[in-house]
């Protein structure tokens, strides 16, 4: 059992880490907000893990409460970054969204892939 | 600590450790794709089917 615990937490903790390094270094903000979202359901899976593993069901509210928390989180920044869509002239990316990839290589007269 | 016992426990350990690796997949592919929608992709569907895969774990580890 122990094991288990070990190989879970190890493979989600390593999923944490990397979403914080994309929450750190994401050069817009919609990367941070994707970043947010990975680590939130990665606390909540944290908290299902322990749940399971030790038949300890008092930390499902909590389980909850981090979804909830997760999908307000994600909504509330959506909904301004609607607004900040509306109040731009064009497709965003003058008031800092990001461009695709392919845009950016189609701009920058790059050989593609 | 309560050990492995019946079948249930197998199946909650199994579904436990392959929800934790698509979740260790989702981290990976928010830091290596290039493009938002790209890292959107990979930072919602592994983890989806992951916290998925866990909750199912849950439920059978929590039943016996």
């Amino acid at each position: 059992m122990t094991v288990v615990y070990g190989l879970a937490y190890l493979m989600l903790g390593a999923g944490g880490l990397l979403a914080l390094v994309r929450l750190a270094r994401g050069p817009s903000l919609l990367d941070r907000v994707v970043a947010t979202d990975v680590l939130l359901v990665i606390v909540s899976a944290g908290l299902a893990v322990y749940a399971a593993l030790a038949r300890d069901p008092t930390v499902v509210p909590v389980l909850v409460v981090v979804s909830l928390l997760a999908f307000v989180g994600s909504v509330s920044v959506a909904r301004y970054i609607g607004g900040m869509l509306l109040r731009s002239g064009g497709d965003g990316q003058d008031v800092g969204l990001p461009e695709a990839r392919e845009e950016q290589e189609a701009r920058g007269g790059g050989a593609g892939r | 600590m309560n050990d492995v016992q019946t079948v249930g426990d197998v199946v909650a350990v199994v579904l436990l450790l392959a929800g934790s690796f698509l979740c260790l997949t989702a981290g990976l592919g928010l830091v290596r794709f290039p493009d938002v929608l790209t890292r959107m992709h990979s930072g919602t569907k592994p983890q989806a089917l992951g916290v998925l895969l866990i909750m199912v774990a849950g439920a059978t580890g929590l039943q016996g």
